[in-house]
Protein backbone atom coordinates (compact mmCIF):
# COMPACT_ATOMS: atom_id res chain seq x y z
CA UNK A 1 0.00 0.00 0.00
CA UNK A 2 0.94 3.47 -0.51
CA UNK A 3 1.57 4.99 3.51
CA UNK A 4 3.33 3.62 6.17
CA UNK A 5 1.23 1.20 8.52
CA UNK A 6 2.92 0.21 12.21
CA UNK A 7 4.98 -2.87 10.56
CA UNK A 8 5.36 -1.43 7.05
CA UNK A 9 6.58 0.94 4.91
CA UNK A 10 4.32 1.74 2.33
CA UNK A 11 5.28 2.45 -1.38
CA UNK A 12 6.01 6.23 -1.01
CA UNK A 13 8.50 6.21 1.73
CA UNK A 14 10.13 3.32 -0.07
CA UNK A 15 10.50 4.82 -3.57
CA UNK A 16 11.42 7.97 -2.00
CA UNK A 17 14.47 6.11 0.07
CA UNK A 18 15.87 4.09 -2.56
CA UNK A 19 15.51 7.14 -5.80
CA UNK A 20 16.85 9.39 -3.42
CA UNK A 21 19.49 6.87 -2.37
CA UNK A 22 21.06 6.26 -5.93
CA UNK A 23 20.55 10.39 -6.87
CA UNK A 24 22.82 11.16 -4.22
CA UNK A 25 25.25 8.05 -4.76
CA UNK A 26 25.13 9.66 -8.86
CA UNK A 27 25.65 13.21 -7.11
CA UNK A 28 28.81 12.44 -5.05
CA UNK A 29 30.08 10.75 -8.53
CA UNK A 30 29.16 13.35 -10.65
CA UNK A 31 30.82 15.73 -8.56
CA UNK A 32 33.69 14.64 -7.73
CA UNK A 33 34.29 13.96 -11.34
CA UNK A 34 33.03 16.91 -12.48
CA UNK A 35 35.30 19.18 -10.00
CA UNK A 36 38.65 17.21 -11.13
CA UNK A 37 38.20 18.84 -14.18
CA UNK A 38 39.74 21.83 -16.35
CA UNK A 39 37.65 24.65 -17.19
CA UNK A 40 35.94 23.34 -20.14
CA UNK A 41 32.42 23.35 -21.74
CA UNK A 42 31.74 19.79 -20.72
CA UNK A 43 32.38 20.67 -17.40
CA UNK A 44 30.32 23.34 -17.20
CA UNK A 45 27.78 21.35 -18.39
CA UNK A 46 28.16 18.57 -15.68
CA UNK A 47 28.32 21.19 -12.78
CA UNK A 48 24.49 22.86 -14.35
CA UNK A 49 23.65 18.89 -13.57
CA UNK A 50 25.38 18.41 -10.40
CA UNK A 51 23.43 22.01 -9.06
CA UNK A 52 20.18 20.78 -10.68
CA UNK A 53 20.11 16.96 -9.53
CA UNK A 54 21.45 18.84 -5.90
CA UNK A 55 18.44 21.33 -5.68
CA UNK A 56 15.88 18.51 -6.58
CA UNK A 57 17.26 16.19 -3.95
CA UNK A 58 16.87 19.42 -1.38
CA UNK A 59 14.03 19.59 -2.63
CA UNK A 60 12.40 16.02 -2.78
CA UNK A 61 14.01 15.87 0.57
CA UNK A 62 12.51 18.90 1.96
CA UNK A 63 9.08 16.85 0.61
CA UNK A 64 10.20 13.65 2.23
CA UNK A 65 10.43 15.12 5.62
CA UNK A 66 6.82 16.36 5.59
CA UNK A 67 5.66 12.82 4.12
CA UNK A 68 7.58 11.79 7.72
CA UNK A 69 5.93 13.77 10.20
CA UNK A 70 2.51 13.34 9.10
CA UNK A 71 3.23 9.45 8.31
CA UNK A 72 4.72 8.18 11.63
CA UNK A 73 7.95 5.18 10.82
CA UNK A 74 6.43 1.76 11.50
CA UNK A 75 7.77 0.59 15.05
CA UNK A 76 10.66 -1.18 15.28
CA UNK A 77 10.92 -4.68 14.48
CA UNK A 78 9.27 -6.93 17.85
CA UNK A 79 12.33 -7.80 20.42
CA UNK A 80 14.75 -4.83 18.97
CA UNK A 81 16.79 -3.72 22.30
CA UNK A 82 16.86 -0.21 23.27
CA UNK A 83 20.25 0.51 21.98
CA UNK A 84 19.70 -0.09 18.56
CA UNK A 85 15.99 1.92 18.41
CA UNK A 86 18.53 4.59 19.73
CA UNK A 87 21.34 4.58 17.60
CA UNK A 88 18.69 3.98 14.12
CA UNK A 89 16.60 7.33 14.99
CA UNK A 90 20.18 9.16 15.72
CA UNK A 91 21.81 7.70 12.41
CA UNK A 92 18.85 8.51 10.76
CA UNK A 93 18.25 11.74 11.69
CA UNK A 94 22.04 12.68 11.11
CA UNK A 95 21.22 11.48 7.25
CA UNK A 96 18.30 13.80 7.09
CA UNK A 97 19.91 16.76 7.95
CA UNK A 98 22.76 16.22 6.36
CA UNK A 99 20.79 15.50 2.89
CA UNK A 100 19.14 19.07 3.29
CA UNK A 101 22.53 20.38 4.55
CA UNK A 102 24.42 19.24 1.74
CA UNK A 103 22.55 20.98 -0.98
CA UNK A 104 22.47 23.78 1.05
CA UNK A 105 25.77 24.22 1.27
CA UNK A 106 26.34 24.05 -2.55
CA UNK A 107 23.65 26.66 -3.05
CA UNK A 108 25.32 29.02 -0.76
CA UNK A 109 28.79 28.37 -2.03
CA UNK A 110 27.36 28.49 -5.92
CA UNK A 111 25.93 32.35 -4.29
CA UNK A 112 28.70 33.89 -3.15
CA UNK A 113 31.05 32.70 -5.93
CA UNK A 114 28.68 34.42 -8.07
CA UNK A 115 28.33 31.42 -10.85
CA UNK A 116 25.03 32.14 -12.84
CA UNK A 117 22.95 28.50 -12.47
CA UNK A 118 19.33 27.97 -13.86
CA UNK A 119 17.91 25.24 -12.76
CA UNK A 120 18.07 22.21 -15.55
CA UNK A 121 19.10 25.16 -17.78
CA UNK A 122 15.38 26.11 -17.36
CA UNK A 123 14.36 27.66 -14.01
CA UNK A 124 16.52 31.08 -12.97
CA UNK A 125 17.82 30.24 -9.59
CA UNK A 126 17.73 33.06 -6.81
CA UNK A 127 21.32 33.83 -4.80
CA UNK A 128 21.01 33.47 -1.06
CA UNK A 129 23.59 36.30 -0.23
CA UNK A 130 25.97 39.16 -2.00
CA UNK A 131 28.52 37.43 -4.32
CA UNK A 132 31.90 37.14 -1.45
CA UNK A 133 35.03 35.11 -2.94
CA UNK A 134 35.92 34.49 0.72
CA UNK A 135 32.68 32.85 2.03
CA UNK A 136 32.80 30.80 -1.30
CA UNK A 137 35.45 29.03 0.00
CA UNK A 138 33.98 28.66 3.34
CA UNK A 139 31.01 27.21 2.08
CA UNK A 140 33.08 25.18 -0.46
CA UNK A 141 35.10 23.24 2.87
CA UNK A 142 31.71 22.78 4.20
CA UNK A 143 29.93 20.68 1.30
CA UNK A 144 32.85 18.73 0.97
CA UNK A 145 33.64 17.88 4.13
CA UNK A 146 29.79 17.02 4.76
CA UNK A 147 29.98 14.85 1.91
CA UNK A 148 32.67 12.97 3.74
CA UNK A 149 30.59 12.93 6.38
CA UNK A 150 27.74 11.61 4.44
CA UNK A 151 29.89 8.76 3.36
CA UNK A 152 31.05 7.82 6.25
CA UNK A 153 27.35 7.71 7.50
CA UNK A 154 26.15 5.90 4.46
CA UNK A 155 28.59 2.72 5.32
CA UNK A 156 27.51 2.58 8.89
CA UNK A 157 23.78 2.92 7.11
CA UNK A 158 24.22 -0.15 4.54
CA UNK A 159 26.30 -2.10 7.69
CA UNK A 160 23.63 -1.73 9.68
CA UNK A 161 21.10 -2.67 7.42
CA UNK A 162 23.25 -5.38 6.12
CA UNK A 163 23.81 -6.67 10.07
CA UNK A 164 19.91 -6.80 10.48
CA UNK A 165 19.41 -8.94 7.67
CA UNK A 166 22.33 -11.56 7.70
CA UNK A 167 23.10 -11.41 11.17
CA UNK A 168 19.79 -10.86 13.20
CA UNK A 169 17.70 -12.03 10.25
CA UNK A 170 15.11 -9.90 11.15
CA UNK A 171 12.77 -7.91 8.47
CA UNK A 172 14.45 -4.59 9.24
CA UNK A 173 15.97 -4.57 5.17
CA UNK A 174 12.68 -6.77 4.07
CA UNK A 175 10.42 -3.75 4.90
CA UNK A 176 12.61 -1.11 3.21
CA UNK A 177 12.63 -3.69 -0.39
CA UNK A 178 8.70 -4.08 0.27
CA UNK A 179 9.55 -8.14 0.52
CA UNK A 180 7.32 -8.88 3.36
CA UNK A 181 3.76 -9.62 2.88
CA UNK A 182 0.80 -7.97 4.58
CA UNK A 183 0.53 -4.85 6.67
CA UNK B 1 19.57 84.33 -45.87
CA UNK B 2 22.80 84.40 -48.07
CA UNK B 3 24.63 86.50 -45.63
CA UNK B 4 23.53 84.49 -42.88
CA UNK B 5 25.44 81.59 -44.75
CA UNK B 6 28.22 83.24 -45.49
CA UNK B 7 28.84 83.88 -41.89
CA UNK B 8 28.23 80.26 -40.68
CA UNK B 9 30.51 79.01 -43.40
CA UNK B 10 33.32 81.52 -42.63
CA UNK B 11 33.42 81.06 -38.37
CA UNK B 12 34.79 78.15 -37.84
CA UNK B 13 32.44 75.86 -35.54
CA UNK B 14 34.22 73.88 -32.72
CA UNK B 15 32.46 71.06 -31.65
CA UNK B 16 32.05 71.00 -27.39
CA UNK B 17 33.97 68.34 -26.10
CA UNK B 18 32.29 65.99 -23.37
CA UNK B 19 33.63 63.69 -21.24
CA UNK B 20 32.17 60.42 -19.02
CA UNK B 21 32.35 60.94 -15.47
CA UNK B 22 34.08 57.78 -13.98
CA UNK B 23 31.75 58.24 -10.99
CA UNK B 24 28.33 58.10 -12.28
CA UNK B 25 29.19 56.19 -15.63
CA UNK B 26 28.53 52.41 -15.95
CA UNK B 27 29.74 50.38 -18.85
CA UNK B 28 28.09 46.41 -18.71
CA UNK B 29 27.76 43.02 -20.37
CA UNK B 30 25.45 40.39 -19.87
CA UNK B 31 26.94 37.38 -20.85
CA UNK B 32 24.39 33.54 -21.02
CA UNK B 33 25.88 30.88 -19.53
CA UNK B 34 24.88 27.47 -19.68
CA UNK B 35 21.13 29.16 -20.29
CA UNK B 36 21.60 31.59 -17.13
CA UNK B 37 22.38 35.53 -17.46
CA UNK B 38 25.30 36.91 -15.56
CA UNK B 39 26.04 40.96 -15.43
CA UNK B 40 29.51 41.46 -15.69
CA UNK B 41 31.20 45.48 -16.22
CA UNK B 42 34.64 47.12 -16.81
CA UNK B 43 35.19 49.04 -14.16
CA UNK B 44 37.67 51.52 -16.03
CA UNK B 45 36.83 53.05 -18.83
CA UNK B 46 36.67 56.69 -20.74
CA UNK B 47 34.38 58.32 -23.35
CA UNK B 48 34.98 61.12 -24.93
CA UNK B 49 32.39 63.33 -27.17
CA UNK B 50 32.82 66.20 -29.61
CA UNK B 51 29.65 67.64 -29.97
CA UNK B 52 27.57 70.44 -31.38
CA UNK B 53 23.93 70.80 -31.73
CA UNK B 54 23.80 72.70 -34.89
CA UNK B 55 26.37 70.36 -36.93
CA UNK B 56 25.80 66.70 -36.09
CA UNK B 57 27.37 65.39 -38.50
CA UNK B 58 31.22 66.98 -37.26
CA UNK B 59 30.39 65.06 -33.66
CA UNK B 60 32.56 61.95 -33.02
CA UNK B 61 32.88 59.56 -30.28
CA UNK B 62 35.94 57.97 -29.04
CA UNK B 63 35.43 55.21 -26.10
CA UNK B 64 38.65 53.53 -24.17
CA UNK B 65 37.95 50.86 -22.07
CA UNK B 66 40.52 48.98 -19.78
CA UNK B 67 39.78 45.17 -20.57
CA UNK B 68 41.75 44.53 -17.40
CA UNK B 69 38.95 46.23 -15.56
CA UNK B 70 36.76 43.91 -16.84
CA UNK B 71 34.94 42.06 -13.85
CA UNK B 72 31.47 39.26 -13.56
CA UNK B 73 31.95 39.80 -9.44
CA UNK B 74 33.09 36.27 -8.71
CA UNK B 75 37.03 35.15 -8.56
CA UNK B 76 36.35 32.31 -10.63
CA UNK B 77 34.92 33.66 -13.90
CA UNK B 78 37.29 37.12 -13.76
CA UNK B 79 40.35 34.63 -13.77
CA UNK B 80 38.62 33.08 -16.78
CA UNK B 81 37.60 35.71 -19.04
CA UNK B 82 41.09 37.16 -18.93
CA UNK B 83 42.72 34.14 -20.25
CA UNK B 84 43.93 33.71 -23.44
CA UNK B 85 41.19 32.21 -24.68
CA UNK B 86 38.68 34.86 -23.77
CA UNK B 87 39.66 38.46 -23.80
CA UNK B 88 43.78 37.70 -23.15
CA UNK B 89 43.56 40.74 -21.04
CA UNK B 90 47.27 41.09 -20.98
CA UNK B 91 48.03 40.68 -24.04
CA UNK B 92 45.20 43.24 -25.19
CA UNK B 93 44.87 45.57 -22.59
CA UNK B 94 42.34 47.90 -24.43
CA UNK B 95 39.58 47.79 -26.34
CA UNK B 96 38.00 50.94 -27.87
CA UNK B 97 35.19 52.46 -30.51
CA UNK B 98 36.04 55.14 -32.69
CA UNK B 99 33.47 57.24 -34.43
CA UNK B 100 33.79 57.61 -37.86
CA UNK B 101 29.93 59.21 -39.25
CA UNK B 102 27.54 60.56 -37.03
CA UNK B 103 24.27 61.61 -36.76
CA UNK B 104 20.69 62.81 -35.20
CA UNK B 105 17.91 60.06 -36.09
CA UNK B 106 15.63 61.26 -33.44
CA UNK B 107 14.31 63.48 -30.76
CA UNK B 108 17.16 62.08 -28.50
CA UNK B 109 18.41 59.65 -30.62
CA UNK B 110 21.31 59.86 -32.49
CA UNK B 111 23.54 57.27 -34.59
CA UNK B 112 27.51 56.88 -34.05
CA UNK B 113 28.67 54.49 -37.27
CA UNK B 114 32.37 53.46 -36.71
CA UNK B 115 34.98 50.82 -35.97
CA UNK B 116 34.69 49.00 -32.22
CA UNK B 117 38.40 47.19 -32.01
CA UNK B 118 38.51 44.19 -29.36
CA UNK B 119 41.03 42.06 -28.94
CA UNK B 120 43.11 42.64 -32.03
CA UNK B 121 39.85 42.58 -34.38
CA UNK B 122 38.33 45.53 -35.82
CA UNK B 123 34.66 45.09 -36.90
CA UNK B 124 32.61 48.02 -38.16
CA UNK B 125 29.76 49.09 -36.17
CA UNK B 126 26.40 50.93 -35.94
CA UNK B 127 25.80 52.26 -32.37
CA UNK B 128 22.49 53.96 -31.47
CA UNK B 129 22.68 56.41 -28.86
CA UNK B 130 20.65 58.21 -26.63
CA UNK B 131 21.50 61.65 -25.71
CA UNK B 132 20.05 64.43 -23.46
CA UNK B 133 22.18 67.96 -22.12
CA UNK B 134 20.55 68.68 -18.89
CA UNK B 135 22.52 72.41 -18.27
CA UNK B 136 26.39 71.37 -18.11
CA UNK B 137 25.52 67.78 -18.06
CA UNK B 138 24.75 64.87 -20.57
CA UNK B 139 23.21 61.78 -20.42
CA UNK B 140 24.82 59.28 -22.82
CA UNK B 141 22.93 55.37 -22.88
CA UNK B 142 22.49 53.00 -25.43
CA UNK B 143 22.77 49.11 -25.75
CA UNK B 144 24.05 46.98 -28.90
CA UNK B 145 24.80 43.21 -29.04
CA UNK B 146 27.95 41.87 -29.99
CA UNK B 147 29.10 38.56 -31.13
CA UNK B 148 31.73 37.22 -29.18
CA UNK B 149 33.15 35.12 -32.07
CA UNK B 150 33.23 37.96 -33.94
CA UNK B 151 36.09 39.23 -32.20
CA UNK B 152 37.73 35.35 -31.05
CA UNK B 153 36.40 35.93 -28.45
CA UNK B 154 36.12 32.11 -26.45
CA UNK B 155 37.80 30.08 -28.77
CA UNK B 156 38.67 26.51 -29.72
CA UNK B 157 36.64 24.15 -27.18
CA UNK B 158 34.38 27.29 -26.52
CA UNK B 159 33.13 28.16 -30.19
CA UNK B 160 30.09 26.64 -30.13
CA UNK B 161 26.95 28.50 -28.87
CA UNK B 162 25.51 26.23 -26.52
CA UNK B 163 27.71 26.29 -23.37
CA UNK B 164 28.25 29.81 -23.53
CA UNK B 165 26.45 32.31 -25.50
CA UNK B 166 27.77 33.86 -28.74
CA UNK B 167 25.62 37.22 -28.41
CA UNK B 168 26.50 39.64 -25.57
CA UNK B 169 24.81 42.38 -24.74
CA UNK B 170 26.94 45.24 -24.31
CA UNK B 171 25.00 48.42 -22.04
CA UNK B 172 26.21 51.86 -21.35
CA UNK B 173 24.73 54.64 -19.04
CA UNK B 174 27.32 57.28 -19.24
CA UNK B 175 27.29 60.94 -17.63
CA UNK B 176 28.99 63.57 -19.34
CA UNK B 177 30.63 66.82 -18.41
CA UNK B 178 32.14 69.62 -20.54
CA UNK B 179 35.94 69.92 -20.74
CA UNK B 180 37.51 72.67 -22.20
Amino acid sequence: MLRNTTASWGRISRYLHWIMAALLIGQVLLGRYANALERSPEKLNLMMWHKSIGISLLLLMSARLVWAWTNPAPSPVPGTAAWIRSASRLSHAALYVLVIAIPMSGWLMNSAKNIPFRLFRLVPWPNLLKPDAGLGRVFESWHNQLVTLLLVLLCIHVAAALWHHFYRRDTTLKRMLGWQEGP
Amino acid sequence: MVAVLAVSLAAPVFAAKWRSIPADSSLEFVVTFEGAESTGKFEIFSAELGFEAERIDTSSLHVVVDVRSATMSSADLDEAISEKTWFDSAAYPQADFNSTMFRQTGKQEFLAQGEVSIKGVVQELDLPLNLSIRGDRMELSGNITLSRIDFGIGTGEWESDSSIAHAVDVRFKLLMQKVD
